[in-house]
């Protein structure tokens, strides 16, 4: 049963449902990048930047604990 | 973080944390000692191939560990698992950290995902040597390493990485950890398909596949694991540490993202333009070069965003070796992916293939590509995670000008060595003949191999440059590290969305699904999913796996892919245990068992390979180089016995100019009769038919070996070698397999009706007495 199913399926078409699902995906996702607020992908952009964490408090060593310390 | 909305119970709730920066130190350490290490054994092996001797002067059990093609797996290895490896670890834990502004999730899982790492490492490396190989490109450590990595990576790493996404106190996922999350997934799918294989003992199995089908799923593999280890990991360290070391953001977060996604839909598909001309049927071929093509345009929309990064930070590079390392990194993966769409071009390709081109290739963007971000990125980290200042920039900027002039006196010769060889492989003389032997165009490129020894050596110094600058930086670090520990609140698990847009057709006589994808199209859906590291691992993964199916499955289920050629029949047990040596020996390393359907391979080295030919062979051996002729139709060729002994015994007295090391020790080893069984039945598991009784195999091994014997001392050969008689050499068993390679396609299909073990010694008479002429000889 299984092998009759394989077999009468037609695979030479896999290409080219591949390269449609491709299309309408990349499209789908190039559309919602460029859908993005500008300051939107800033504040996204901008995350290696920002290394403050919430509500730091002081470090075992005493000294300040937001991560700016460290040099950049 | 901002959005995050805490009810009062939770804002009470305050978590402390400290990054663990312990487990980058080990990692960044262990990624200068392989990469000494790695680059180290590319200096050995093209010494190797410049001076073949070498082996010469150590006993030869010894000397057949110091092969080319035994230590060339070891290079690759050790460059991507080792090197690249390490590198990529670093760059996860140190960064991931600090975008999910949390610490690892289990910092016990961290030092096993080292540790196991590690010894994974070592055990490939003396494992390789022995020749313990599954003889398939970047994927031949044996299973129980196989299985290994799949749990170091998948448990030890996989999943303390995810845990630490969904501990995060970051709301968004920003990028890199786009480009984290696709690693581990399309690594760890990769890795299970590609290894599939049945085992006959600790060190050895056998592929599932086969032929074209093993084919097919090694490129898939070899490909996509450049890709997703060798790239997209790189690309996600790219987009947070060259906009720490720049110290402003990323150019376009929209292109990134773009970036990204393109390169998950298009890297899949592209593998089979590793086989242009070959066995693989023309559709999966065209394919692949189609979808190499479009891989052009999202590579250097990130390369195009990494350099404009440092869009008014310039001044910053000629001061920053950081800076220096990276720039110059991305314009080699701008260099590398215009030129792999390029040579996936098949009329390129038919060109570059097999030559060093593809060499010079690989080496600009492992050296210029991988090397020269992680240089960059372990400048960046020393005083970071040493706290202290790096002990000389000035030694920085040299391993950076050391490096580059290097990486240039690398590739520039071995670009022009693999257009040598391409062309002259191709040259014809007015009458139609070959204008140049095999090898006249190897003794014409052995000049460029030499520079290549110089460069290798200065890149390998580079090397050294920066483990001594980080010894001494390390030597410089305060005597206990201080480690800050945050005191927050828990971040909130429940969070306030923004409201979902509304359509604007509403109110409008349009039907409600109009309205409904008008909503859609506002695209808030995916900034909801970039928050939902699960849903969107699940993206990605069905995207590579939707997109390795389509590919891969017709030719597994469609027969008129590979149509078979009645004549082609099981490989007896005394080839099966000959090609268990060419496997172990690594000769697909140097050697090619697929010609192309070309008039000057043809002429070369006979009628072009057939999809049909390689149905036993588990695994499939085509190869992808030519440091040695193709031999494909070498049993049509040569079927002399004492000529293939006389050549293992002393190459380059037999061939004049052959870079080939001797392989004595083949000789002198005696053959192991009773293992041939377990090898036997292996291939009936996988498909092939016996009709003798398999608890025979090591008899009926024993009277092939016998004819072959006989014939090799009817042509003068010795009876005796090294105190037993020849028929017991090993080397007895891989002449036989030798001889048998590419004769079955001329057989008579009248006279292929015996199962081949019944009678061997028939078969080969056949050959030689049915195969057509061969136009052209070559030297071997």
């Amino acid at each position: 049963m299984l092998k009759d199913v394989v077999s009468w399926i037609d695979y030479s078409f896999f290409d080219e449902i591949a390269l449609i699902i491709f299309a309408v995906c990349f499209l789908a996702i190039v559309a919602w990048a460029l859908s993005l607020r500008k300051e939107t992908t800033h504040k996204y952009g901008s995350i290696p930047l920002n290394e403050d964490v919430v509500d730091p408090k002081p470090s075992q060593s005493n000294q300040s604990t937001n991560s700016g310390r460290n040099p950049r | 973080m901002s959005q995050t909305s805490l009810t009062a119970s939770e804002s009470e709730a305050l978590e402390q944390f400290s990054y663990d920066d312990a487990i980058v130190r080990l990692f960044v350490t262990a990624t200068i000692f392989w990469g000494f290490v790695g680059t180290s054994i590319g200096v050995l092996v093209s010494v190797l191939l410049v001076m073949p001797s070498i082996s010469d002067m150590f006993r030869s059990d010894i000397g057949a560990m110091l092969s080319f093609a035994r230590l060339r797996p070891l290079h690759t290895n050790a460059a991507i698992f080792a090197f690249a490896g390490n590198a990529i670890f670093a760059a996860v834990y140190y960064s991931t950290q600090r975008l999910c502004k949390c610490s690892m999730w289990s910092w016990t899982l961290g030092r096993l995902h080292f540790w196991g790492w590690q010894a994974i490492i070592v055990v490939a490396a003396v494992t390789l040597p022995m020749g313990i190989t599954q003889g398939k490109e970047y994927a031949e450590m044996e299973w129980p390493i196989d299985l290994a990595i799949a749990v170091v990576w998948t448990l030890f790493f996989g999943v303390n990485f995810m845990m630490t996404l969904l501990t995060r106190r970051e709301r968004h996922l920003y990028v890199s950890l786009w480009f984290y999350i696709a690693t581990i997934v399309t690594v760890t799918i990769l890795h299970v398909f590609n290894n599939l294989v049945f085992p006959t003992g600790w060190s050895k199995s056998y592929s599932l596949f086969a032929g074209v089908q093993d084919a097919l799923m090694q490129w898939w593999y070899g490909h996509n694991f450049i890709a997703f280890f060798m790239t997209i990991p790189f690309l996600g360290l790219m987009y947070y540490f060259l906009p720490k070391a720049a110290d402003r953001p990323v150019y376009s977060y929209k292109l990134s993202i773009i970036h990204f996604w393109s390169l998950v839909f298009i890297y899949i598909w592209a593998g089979p333009h590793h086989l242009h001309y070959t066995a693989l049927p023309e559709w999966a071929s065209t394919l692949g070069m189609l979808f190499g093509v479009m891989l052009w345009m999202p590579s250097w929309g990130g390369m195009i965003n990494g350099i404009l990064t440092l869009r008014g930070a310039w001044h910053k590079v000629t001061t920053d070796p950081v800076l220096k390392f990276f720039v110059v990194g991305i314009t080699f993966y701008g260099i590398a992916t215009f030129e792999g769409p390029m040579l996936s071009i098949k009329s390129v390709n038919a060109l570059s293939h097999y030559t060093d081109w593809t060499i010079a290739h690989a080496h600009s963007a492992a050296l210029g590509w991988n090397g020269f971000m992680t240089f960059g990125m372990i400048y960046w980290l020393l005083p970071r995670l040493y706290q202290t200042k790096l002990w000389s920039t000035k030694m920085a900027e040299w391993h950076f000008w050391i490096g580059t002039i290097a990486i240039l006196l690398y590739i520039i010769p071995i670009y022009a060595a693999g257009i040598t060889q391409g062309l002259m492989w191709r040259s014809l003389k007015p009458n139609g003949d070959l204008m140049y032997s095999f090898l006249d165009s190897l003794q014409q490129i052995i000049p460029f191999w030499w520079t290549r020894v110089g460069a290798g050596s200065l890149y390998v110094f580079g090397v050294l440059m920066l483990a001594f600058n980080a010894l001494m930086t390390w030597m410089s670090r305060p005597s206990k590290y201080d480690v800050p520990v945050y005191s927050v609140p828990r971040f909130s698990k429940t969070y306030d969305d923004p409201e979902i847009p509304k359509s604007g057709l509403a109110g409008t006589p349009v039907l409600e699904l109009a309205a409904k994808l008008d909503a859609l199209s506002k695209f808030d859906w995916h900034r909801r999913w970039e928050r939902l590291p699960v849903r969107f691992t699940i993206a990605i993964m069905l995207a590579v796996l939707f997109a390795s199916a389509l590919e891969l499955l017709p030719i597994f289920l469609i027969q008129s892919n590979i149509p078979t050629i009645a004549t082609v029949k099981p490989y007896t047990p005394l080839e099966l245990a000959g090609r268990d040596i060419y496997v172990a020996e690594g000769c697909y390393n140097c050697h090619s068992q697929m010609i192309r359907p070309m008039v000057a391979e043809k002429l070369m080295f006979g009628e072009f390979s057939k999809p049909g030919e390689s149905i036993y062979d588990h695994p499939f051996q085509w190869g992808s180089r030519r440091i040695g002729p193709d031999l494909a139709r070498i049993g049509v060729r040569q079927q002399s016995g004492l000529w293939h002994w006389k050549h293992f015994e002393h190459p380059s007295v037999i061939s004049e100019g052959s870079v080939m090391p001797n392989y004595r020790h083949l000789l002198e080893e005696r053959l192991n009769y009773q293992e041939i069984e377990k090898r036997v039945r292996a291939a009936q598991f996988l498909g092939a038919t016996y009709a003798f009784d398999l608890k025979d195999s090591a008899d009926v091994a024993r009277k092939q070996a016998e004819k072959v014997t006989a014939e090799i001392i009817t042509q003068g050969g010795p009876v005796e070698y090294n105190g037993h008689l020849t028929k017991d050499s090993t080397v007895i068993a891989l002449i036989a397999y030798l001889q048998r390679v590419g004769t079955d396609l001329f057989k008579p299909e009248e006279s292929a009706a015996p199962a081949p073990a019944q009678a061997p010694e028939a078969r080969n008479t056949e050959a030689r007495n049915t195969e057509a002429p061969m136009a052209v000889s070559i030297s071997q």
